[in-house]
Parts: structure tokens; C-alpha cells; sequence
């Protein structure tokens, strides 16, 4: 598709003030601070907030967490301050606290085996088409253009209803689904470097076409592709949470962010904390992973940054 | 442009086609027996071996695979969408019956989201500081929150505790226009949030951007009013980006109103999919496959038309 | 908007009834029963599921056999109890042990006219009995030897065999008489001889019934329309009944029964209905032992499924599933299975795995309570050193595996045809099922269940049932968990229906023949 990337607008200064109004002279700081000055209050508390739920997830096994898998009948449904159940109990009396920070191991699992799957995939596919050219080229973006043109819930249905669903399906349904966004990026960066008449040059002192180009590209798709990684990310705990919530994502008892606000729904009326809580937890992250973004796109590709938001 | 247009309609048809055979493919992959889920009821009685055979018969499945293939491909050249195996009507009836649903649902939310969000990003552009950080973080959560997790909470909030609106479910409109009118509110406002959010953000960057350029100072210095520059030329020319984040977001939709239509019961042709595929209803899947991916595809021919329209420049590529 | 609505109809209902209060007193009518029917006897319905088509026979699920209720009628039926009595039959004698003598009611028509005489119930009976026709009744009507129609009033019906709960399987609802065109290649039951006629149909959302003025008991029957309205999900379905949407509604939700009876002016009628319950893989593995399936059937609690799978709202049963309300429950034998963990570890033991084994357990994510049924048994199962891992696809998928035995443990939801017990027969013998345990065959059980079907008098079958009871708790050709309830919610107003007991709670629709609306 010819359509350009939205997030591609060229911007003519970088550093606009959101009033509008616009320095004579490109005030762009030099490189080292533009970390310093991409990262706001707000920014900052969102990276810590994923710093604190990856270092629970690795940590969770000792802190005293009691089995997010054993069950309680009695103590089912219990509410939130409960004594021993902080965040109260689930519909088997499982510790909801529990839950929430296992659960959070699910998603990152998922979700980083996922991206990992489709940075691989895309970016292989990427470059092929774009070196090969000709009947490659055709292929390979053709394909990203056939997985584009599946409504994405849809091929996440019927793959996992094909294969049963288990983590396995999932990452690799996932990695699929968001590979072609890499695919793009790659073969974007690999058609416009490709006719660069320096790359022609260097060919005149020998060197392959394929070093060349990988020379020249990589380093310029590397970026990209480091602020496109957290909005996957993103996108992989929502797809995870949608499909668990439809019954097609992880199985129980194994917990998931998505599947406990699917078993919530029930509750909903009684106990609304059971649907609230994962809610909360999951808009957090997805938020925290959506400012992360912001501050690596401001930091490493200030010619896409868009104006900062906040 | 005529052959702009007649060439992405020919590359169309053929990724249709591919999606349609991948389907085909797919669904004979998947386990399950349509024709035992269709004599299984409450599960008090398994059926003979006979009564399996003559409907595996009847339903074309003991063909085999090319035969039943081919023979799917002819009916759709036909325009023939086939049969569906619950009751033999046609799939074109259900999809008649369920697209206008979804489209509706699509529609409204698009509009909401248009009339909403293109002023709430303008707005945040324009006048900056406070109000600007405020429509930020609102979108932010628009964007963040899964989309079944908002229609859930709004059943909860505005359906069960509020008794403000049903919690779902659907009456057609020639029947009982309030009732109608009352069920499609919460589930469209659902959908709107997060498109709403796409759009404020895509047009304050937008405008922003547009807002620094040289010619808008030019403009300005020229005498032109500030209110005139900026709704005569300024909005004009950000809502490129802003149209194909719109195209692509309604394009995204189709599809994925699955979740709001399991939580709303509103029978469109998300749930018309998820339930043929549990029912290994062949045929229904096949066609509402092949409906949403030319509506996608479509859609996003739309988009490039446009895009093109709006922006002169962009035509000669 | 709804509330308005229920205003001003109760307003309209109470004017009227006085006044017809207010004849009856001039008229000096004794009038004994105290609900006085409501000028307006229309009867709205929520039902849990669609059906998409009406097929002769066939096992269609609990809405179709709603719809049948209304619209169907066989030579037998149910009343309230549970009790056969006679339907399209005026009588029926029993003449020797395989012969059976119906009469049938004079001026007998389907609802489009056509009359409904010996043929039709010769080509109806035949038809249940041909193995194609995927019959829910096959494994009683496979015993039919032969259909005599000496005149068009009489049929004479011989079986192959004794079987004393004939005439049960012929009051189920796929006993129907139809006419001819239902059993045509493609051919659809939308017309038959019961109370009401299907008028119309909205697709996938409702369908409208009027009463039959041609029914062999329309004087009897108050209902002159029912309005049948489709709500798939079960909160749904409940909001519309609090809400006053509808009158009664089937399937409530076990998470909502405390919301509907708190409600004022509604009325919940359960019974312990289907009954969830473990089959195995016996062919080969742990399984094919049976102390370790004894194990299983004592390691589970059963009071945690309830309460975890149905809110609480299912019976515990830890025997074989013969309903308490049945003249052949056995009070000792219906505990035999009582939670015991060290029995049960014991018994693992004894059988070579004293520290347990893994194991994976078949369930499906379609449906929450059956995931969950499965989530509690994994629970209790790894008490005693059994692991067992979930496997949980879609239903239809489950269903496949279960019928090819592509599993160790799986849980499924069943229940009989008949409340007879013997219903057992289906989930003990017989060929490859999926709600059965794979390759189990006991011969000494079938025997015993044959001999319950032969039985001379009612005595000698209940001896017969409790040694099956006993085979079946040294056997285990299945694990018992609870008997979900099973419950319709209507509003108090609606007069007459009642949830038939047992099993035969999806034929309650045969109550609406005799259900009026009241005024009050």
C-alpha cells in the first residue's frame, strides 16, 4: 500500500512548544540531552511503573505471594482488605493480588516472546524483499499485505480454534499478526538506502551488495524499530487479553489479565472489584508501554517525534 | 487516477481470493464434525453412525477436497454465497441480515468520533497548557483501555446501577425506534472512545506541525485573521494524516467488532463469525471471511483515493 | 419506558377483572379459585437459544424442545409430575409384554388442516426407528418390531423385547406424530398437532405462536398467544425478566437465581436437572484400573463444584444419578462415593501409584461452568497426587475428542432421556460416544440393566437397581459429580407452570397447555 505511515509526517523542528509557536532557529539539543529532554514527570512514573511490574513478575516466587492456582471455595469472593487477601478472593477463593502479579508474568512472557517473534519474522521478510527485488519482493510484501487484509481477531480465531488454544498458539498467532509492521519498516529503509548513490560507490570499492546494504540499513532501521517495539508490546497484552477474554487465549487455571476480567463479567453486579481490578491493572500497562514509546521515539528518532503531548 | 484506482482493485481481488482459499483450507483443518454438532443437542444420546453419514452426505463434506473447492469457487462466481449448514438458507441472507448491524455500529461510532475528536485535538493544538495536558491524558486512557473492558464497565455503570439505557441485546428499528435507538448508545460510544482518541491525538500533531510551517507565518504576516488562517488553511491541510488514521481505524473496525457485540449481544457479523466458526457452520464463516476482507480492503482503496484528493502532490506518484 | 408499559397493561388487566369480578358476583358463580385469569392471555417467553431449524427426531437441544412442547403433540405426554398420560392417544393398553394398544382421539389434525389418523402415527413411529434418522429415542424405538393399523383410530405397536419404560420414551417430545412432509429428504417439523400453531418467525430473534383452535383440548387451554423472544446470553435474559421484558424465562443463570427470587413478583422454579460428571479413558493407562477411577470418584468434593461452577446451586451426587423423587433412589447407595482422601490415597496406592501420576483432563472454554467443573475436579484431583493438565478448546472440538477417545479424563454434562433409570444403559454400554467413558464395557452391568427392562413387577426391578447401583460404584464407568439446577424465572402472574421434575425439566413446555395468566 502506498499509504505513508502516519507517524512518518516530517516534521520541520523538532522541539515544538504545544502553544504553537515555533522558534526561528532549529533549537534541537545535541544529542546526550535529548534523553534528559524527551523524559517528563509523567514519562518517568510511567517507566518506573513497568520497572516495578517486570521486577515483580521475576521476583514473584519470594515475596510471599500465597499459589495464585490453589483454591478456596470457602473464601471465595472475598472483598477487597480482606485479612490474608489485600485485593480479596476470586469465584475458586484465589488471592487476587496474586493473581494480578502472575498474570503479569503471562503477559510479559507472551507478550516479549510475541514482538521477538515478529521483529525476527518481519524484519527477515523485510529485507528479503527489499534486496531480491523482483519475485521475492512480490511475495514477501504480498504476504504482509494478505495477513494485513485479515481482520486480526479473526485469524487469531480460527488459528487458535485449528490448533487449540495454549501459550504456544497464542505467541505464535501474535508474532504473525504483528510482524508485517516490521516487515514495512525494513522495506522501507532497504528501498530508500538501496539507490542511495553511496551505496553505488562503495560497490566501486568492492564490497558486496549485501554487506553494503546491511551496513547502511541496519543501523538506520535500528531505530525504528526500538520505538515501534513498546507499541507492540502494547498491542500483544490487548490481543491477549481480548482473545482470553473470548475463551481462545490462556488456559486456566493459569491466570491472565484477560481471562479475569472475562470471568469477572459474571460477577459484575455482586462484586465489581472481580472486573475492575485486571481492568485497571491492564489500561496501566498498556499506558505505561504507550509513554515508554513516546520517550524512545523522542530519544532516538526526533525526526518523527511528534509534538510532545505531555 | 482511473488507473490508480482500477490497480488496486485488481490487486484487491486477487489478496481476496487468497484470503478466501486460506480459509477454505483452514476451516477443513480444523477438528470437529459439523455434522455430529448439528444431530448433538442436550447430549443425551450420541447419534448413529447412519444418521452422521447421511448428513456428512448431504452437507457435500464426503466430496473430496478439491471437488468441494471448486465447487465452492463456481458458486461464488455465480454470486452464490452458499448454504448454511444449520438450517440450508442462504449466507447471503445472514450477512444481509447482520452487516447493516455492524455497519450501524461502525457508522455511528465514526461519526461520534469524527464530531468529537477532530475539535477536542484542534483544541488541545490551539490553545495548549492545562487544557491541552487534560485532552491528553483522556485520550491516553481512550487509547489504553481495552475496548471490551469499556463496554463492560458502561454496562455495569449506565445499564445496571443507572438503569439509564438496556444492557443489551437488539430491536429493530421499524419495530420500536426508541427501544432500537436506546441499545445502540452504549456500545457505539464504546467503540468511539478509543477511534476518538486516534483522532484528537493524530490531528493535534497534525496541526501543530502545520501550524510551525513557514507559510502559515506568511499567511499571518499577510494580514489574514488568525481564526481564518487557521480554519481555512491550517485544518485543510492537517487533515491528511488524520484521514488515513480514520481510514485505517474503520477499515481495523469491521472486523473487530466481535468483542463489543459478545458484550452488548448486539447480533452483527462479529458474533455471526464467532458463532458459525463454534458451530463449524462452513459456509457462514466463508462468507462473512470474504465479506469483511472486501470491506477492508475497500476501505482502504478509500483511503489512498482520498489521501490523493486531499493532497494534489500526492497524485503524480 | 418498560415500567410504563407494565403500569398501564396492570392498570388495563385490574379494570377489567373487576369488572368480570363484578358480573361473576351478579351472576352468582361459586367461583372457588382464587387467581382469576387476566382479559389478555398472551404469555412472552425469553428463551436461551436460537433454533434455526425444526428437525424431526432429532436431539436439538433444550429451546428446540421448547418449541416443540407447543407446537408438537405424540400418542403420549407428560403432566406436571413427571407422570405419563395420554396425549393424541384417548388410552393405551398394554396387552401382553411387547404389545401395546393406542386409541386415538376422534377428528385428530395437524395444524395445517390435514387429518391426523393411524398412518401418520405408523410413518412417525417407523421413522424414530431407522438408524438414518438420528433419532434421540433410537436406543427404545430400535426395539420396535413392528406398527400395526387395523383401522385408521387403532395402533398396535410390538417390540422386539420387554421394555417396561416404552411408553416414557414415547412422551418425550421426538415422539411427536408429524405429517408426511416432515420426513421428506430435507424435511422440517414446523407443523404439528400441539396446543399452539407457529405463526411467524423473525430470524435469530423471535418466534410468534398462536393457540391452535383445533387441538384436541383447546377448551382447556387459556393461552392465546405466546411471544417467544431469543436472548442468548443469560444476564441478558435475566435483566429482561426483572425488568418485566418477559414472563418467564428459561435456563437462569445459577449466578442470578438470588437476584430473581429477591426480585418482588417473580418466581424461581428449580430442579436438580442434568448432572455433571468424569468418564475416563479406560482402554488403557492409570484408568483402565478401576481403583484408581474409585480413587477419583472419592477425591473429588463435590460441595467445592457446586459452589465454585454454579454459585451453589446444584445438588451434590456421589452415586449413580438416580434422581431422590424416584421410587428406585436408594438412600445408602447414593452416598457411595463420599468425599474420602485417604481411602482414596489408599486405594492409589494399592494400585501401583503411590505418588500419583499426570494426567490431562478434557473440558471445554465454551462454556464457563463446564471450565470451571473441570478448574475444582483439577484442584481435587491433585490433592491426591494426580496432575492433571487442562485441555480446554471449543466445544465442538471437545466433542470430537471425546469421541475419539483423544483423552485420560474429561468432564461432561448429560442427562437422561426418561427419568427411568433406565437412561443409565446410555452412559454404560453401547458404541463410542462422547459423553461416555471410552471402551468401558461391563457385561455384567448390561445384563443387569437388561433385567431392569424386562423386570416382572416394580419390586423386582428396584432389586434389580440396586445391584446396578452397586456395580456402578465398584465399576465406575463414570465419576458423579452434582446435578446442576435447573431453573425457570417467571413472573407470579403466570398460573399453571411448573418445572417437571428430573430430566424432564426441558419438556416443561408441556405445563404451558395448562398455564393461564392471572389477573392479580
Amino acid at each position: 500500500m502506498n499509504t505513508p505511515n502516519p507517524d512518518e509526517i516530517p516534521t520541520v523542528v523538532s522541539d515544538l512548544t504545544p502553544s504553537g509557536k515555533t522558534p526561528l532557529v532549529d533549537s534541537r539539543p545535541p544529542a546526550p540531552n535529548r534523553l534528559r529532554s524527551s523524559l517528563t514527570p509523567l514519562r518517568v512514573v510511567a517507566a518506573v511503573f513497568i520497572f516495578v511490574i517486570v521486577l515483580a513478575t521475576i521476583l514473584a516466587d519470594w515475596i510471599g505471594l500465597p499459589d495464585p492456582v490453589t483454591q478456596d471455595i470457602v473464601n471465595k469472593l472475598l472483598p477487597i482488605g480482606s485479612p490474608g487477601h489485600p485485593l480479596g478472593t476470586d469465584q475458586f477463593g484465589r488471592d487476587l493480588l496474586s493473581r494480578l502479579v502472575f498474570g503479569a508474568r503471562v503477559e510479559l512472557v507472551v507478550a516479549l516472546s510475541a514482538t521477538a517473534i515478529a521483529v525476527v519474522i518481519g524484519t527477515l521478510l523485510g529485507l528479503a524483499g527489499g534486496f531480491y527485488g523482483r519475485w521475492v519482493e512480490t511475495v514477501t510484501m504480498r504476504s504482509v499485505d494478505v495477513i494485513l487484509a485479515f481482520p486480526p481477531i479473526i485469524l487469531a480465531l480460527l488459528v487458535v480454534t485449528i490448533y487449540g488454544p495454549g501459550l504456544i498458539t497464542l505467541i505464535a498467532v501474535m508474532g504473525l499478526l504483528f510482524a508485517p509492521a516490521y516487515a514495512r519498516l525494513t522495506y522501507g529503509q532497504v528501498v530508500t538506502v538501496r539507490n542511495f548513490e553511496y551505496v553505488e560507490a562503495s560497490q566501486v570499492f568492492g564490497a558486496t551488495k549485501r554487506r553494503t546494504l546491511l551496513g547502511v540499513v541496519l543501523p538506520n532501521v535500528a531505530a525504528p524499530i526500538i520505538v515501534q517495539l513498546p507499541l507492540t508490546l502494547a498491542g500483544a497484552i490487548l490481543l491477549e487479553s481480548g482473545l482470553s477474554f473470548l475463551g481462545l487465549g490462556v488456559v486456566p487455571p493459569t491466570p491472565s489479565w484477560g481471562l479475569m476480567v472475562a470471568d469477572g463479567q459474571r460477577f459484575m453486579i455482586a462484586n465489581p472489584e472481580q472486573i475492575l481490578l485486571p481492568s485497571v491493572v491492564i489500561a496501566l500497562t498498556i499506558l505505561s508501554f504507550g509513554l515508554v514509546g513516546d520517550v524512545l521515539r523522542d530519544w532516538l528518532d526526533p525526526r518523527r517525534a511528534m509534538a510532545r503531548n505531555y | 487516477m482511473i488507473r490508480f484506482i482500477l490497480r488496486r482493485c485488481a490487486i484487491g481481488l486477487v489478496l481476496v481470493w487468497i484470503v478466501l482459499t486460506l480459509i477454505f483450507l483452514a476451516l477443513h483443518l480444523v477438528p470437529g464434525d459439523p455434522a455430529a454438532l448439528l444431530l448433538g443437542g442436550e447430549g443425551s444420546g450420541t447419534p448413529t453412525p447412519e444418521a452422521l453419514a447421511q448428513v456428512r452426505e448431504r452437507l457435500g463434506l464426503n466430496d473430496p477436497f478439491l471437488v468441494q473447492y471448486w465447487n465452492y469457487l463456481s458458486g461464488l462466481f455465480q454470486g452464490n454465497l452458499g448454504t448454511s449448514f444449520r438450517d440450508g438458507s442462504a449466507v447471503a441472507g445472514f450477512i444481509a441480515t447482520r452487516l447493516p448491524n455492524t455497519l450501524e455500529l461502525v457508522l455511528v461510532a465514526s461519526l461520534l468520533a469524527l464530531v468529537v475528536g477532530i475539535p477536542l485535538g484542534a483544541l488541545a493544538a490551539r490553545r495548549g497548557g492545562a487544557v491541552d495536558t487534560g485532552i491528553s491524558l483522556l485520550t491516553a486512557i481512550g487509547l489504553a483501555v481495552p475496548v471490551y473492558v469499556i463496554g463492560t464497565v458502561m454496562v455495569l455503570v449506565f445499564a445496571l446501577t443507572l438503569r439509564w439505557f438496556p444492557a443489551g441485546g437488539y430491536v429493530a428499528f421499524t419495530e420500536d425506534p426508541v427501544g432500537h435507538l436506546s441499545r445502540l448508545v452504549l456500545p457505539s460510544i464504546a467503540i468511539a472512545m478509543g477511534i476518538t482518541a486516534v483522532l484528537a491525538r493524530m490531528t493535534r500533531s497534525s496541526v501543530i506541525e502545520t501550524m510551525g510551517q513557514d507559510w502559515v507565518r506568511t499567511a499571518r504576516s499577510v494580514g489574514l485573521a488568525r481564526s481564518q488562517v487557521f480554519q481555512g488553511h491550517v485544518m485543510r491541510n492537517s487533515l491528511n494524516p488524520v484521514v488515513t488514521s480514520f481510514g485505517l481505524e474503520v477499515g481495523a473496525l469491521i472486523g473487530s467488532t466481535v468483542l463489543i457485540e459478545r458484550v452488548f449481544n448486539w447480533p452483527g457479523l462479529g458474533s455471526l463469525l464467532i458463532d458459525a466458526v463454534l458451530q463449524r457452520d462452513y459456509p457462514i464463516v466463508q462468507g462473512v471471511v470474504i465479506v469483511v476482507s472486501v470491506l477492508f480492503i475497500l476501505i482502504n482503496i478509500v483511503v489512498d483515493v482520498s489521501y490523493g484528493l486531499l493532497d494534489p502532490r500526492v497524485r503524480q506518484s | 419506558m418498560n415500567r410504563k408499559k407494565n403500569l398501564f397493561r396492570t392498570a388495563l388487566v385490574a379494570a377489567v377483572t373487576a369488572g368480570a369480578l363484578a358480573l361473576t358476583a351478579c351472576a352468582g358463580d361459586a367461583g372457588g379459585a382464587p387467581a382469576t385469569p387476566a382479559a389478555d392471555q398472551k404469555l412472552t417467553i425469553g428463551l436461551s437459544a436460537d433454533v434455526a431449524d425444526l428437525k424431526p427426531a432429532r436431539d436439538q437441544g433444550a429451546a428446540a424442545m421448547m418449541l416443540d412442547t407447543l407446537i408438537h403433540r405424540g400418542l403420549l405426554a407428560y403432566d406436571a409430575d413427571g407422570e405419563v398420560v395420554p396425549a393424541l392417544a384417548e388410552s393405551f393398553e398394554q396387552t401382553d409384554d411387547v404389545t401395546y394398544t393406542f386409541t386415538l382421539r376422534e377428528g385428530l389434525t395437524f395444524q395445517d388442516g390435514t387429518a391426523l389418523t393411524s398412518a401418520n402415527v405408523k410413518s412417525s413411529l417407523e421413522y424414530l426407528a431407522t438408524p438414518e434418522s438420528g433419532s434421540k429415542i433410537y436406543s427404545a424405538m430400535s426395539g420396535l418390531a413392528s406398527v400395526e393399523t387395523p383401522d385408521d383410530l387403532t395402533v398396535i405397536v410390538t417390540l422386539k423385547s420387554k421394555n417396561v419404560a416404552f411408553p416414557e420414551y414415547l412422551a418425550d417430545t421426538t415422539a411427536a406424530i408429524l405429517p408426511d412432509e416432515a420426513f421428506a429428504a430435507e424435511g422440517t417439523s414446523w407443523v404439528g398437532a400441539g396446543p399452539f400453531t407457529l405463526e411467524s418467525t423473525d430470524k435469530g430473534i423471535s418466534f410468534t405462536l398462536v393457540k391452535n383452535e383445533d387441538f384436541y383440548d383447546a377448551e382447556n387451554v387459556s393461552l392465546t398467544d405466546i411471544e417467544i423472544a431469543i436472548y442468548a446470553d443469560g444476564a441478558a435474559r435475566s435483566n429482561a425478566l426483572i425488568a418485566g421484558d418477559v414472563d418467564l424465562i428459561d435456563f437462569v443463570p445459577w449466578e442470578d437465581f438470588d437476584r430473581v427470587e429477591s426480585t418482588p413478583g417473580l418466581v424461581i422454579d428449580a430442579t436438580s436437572g442434568p448432572f455433571m460428571y468424569v468418564h475416563f479413558n479406560v482402554t488403557d493407562g492409570p484408568f483402565a484400573d478401576e481403583r484408581v477411577r474409585q480413587a477419583v470418584a472419592l477425591a473429588v468434593n463435590r460441595e467445592n463444584v457446586a459452589s465454585a461452577a454454579f454459585s451453589g446451586q446444584a445438588a451434590v451426587i456421589a452415586g449413580a444419578p438416580i434422581p431422590e423423587s424416584s421410587p428406585f433412589y436408594n438412600k445408602e447407595l447414593a452416598n457411595g462415593w463420599d468425599t474420602d482422601i485417604e481411602a482414596a490415597k489408599d486405594l492409589l496406592t494399592e494400585a501401583g501409584y503411590p505418588e500419583g501420576f499426570d494426567t490431562n483432563l478434557l473440558t471445554s472454554s465454551q462454556y464457563a461452568f463446564h471450565q470451571d467443573t473441570a478448574l475444582s475436579v483439577q484442584a481435587d484431583l491433585a490433592e491426591i497426587g494426580i496432575v492433571a493438565t487442562l485441555d480446554a478448546p471449543d466445544w465442538a472440538t471437545r466433542q470430537e475428542k471425546a469421541l475419539a477417545g483423544e483423552y485420560d479424563l474429561a468432564i461432561a454434562g448429560s442427562a437422561g432421556v426418561v427419568n427411568d433409570p433406565s437412561f443409565l444403559a446410555n452412559f454404560v454400554s453401547g458404541p463410542a460416544a462422547n459423553n461416555r467413558s471410552f471402551g468401558f464395557d461391563d457385561p455384567e452391568l448390561d445384563t443387569l440393566l437388561a433385567d431392569g427392562l424386562t423386570a416382572a413387577d416394580d419390586t423386582e426391578r428396584k432389586a434389580v437397581y440396586d445391584q446396578v447401583q452397586e456395580r456402578i460404584l465398584e465399576t465406575v464407568p463414570f465419576a458423579s459429580l452434582v446435578g446442576r439446577s435447573q431453573a425457570f424465572g417467571y413472573n407470579e402472574k403466570v398460573v399453571g407452570f411448573s418445572n417437571i421434575p428430573g430430566f424432564l425439566t426441558f419438556l416443561s413446555g408441556y405445563t404451558l397447555a395448562d398455564t393461564t395468566i392471572s389477573g392479580q
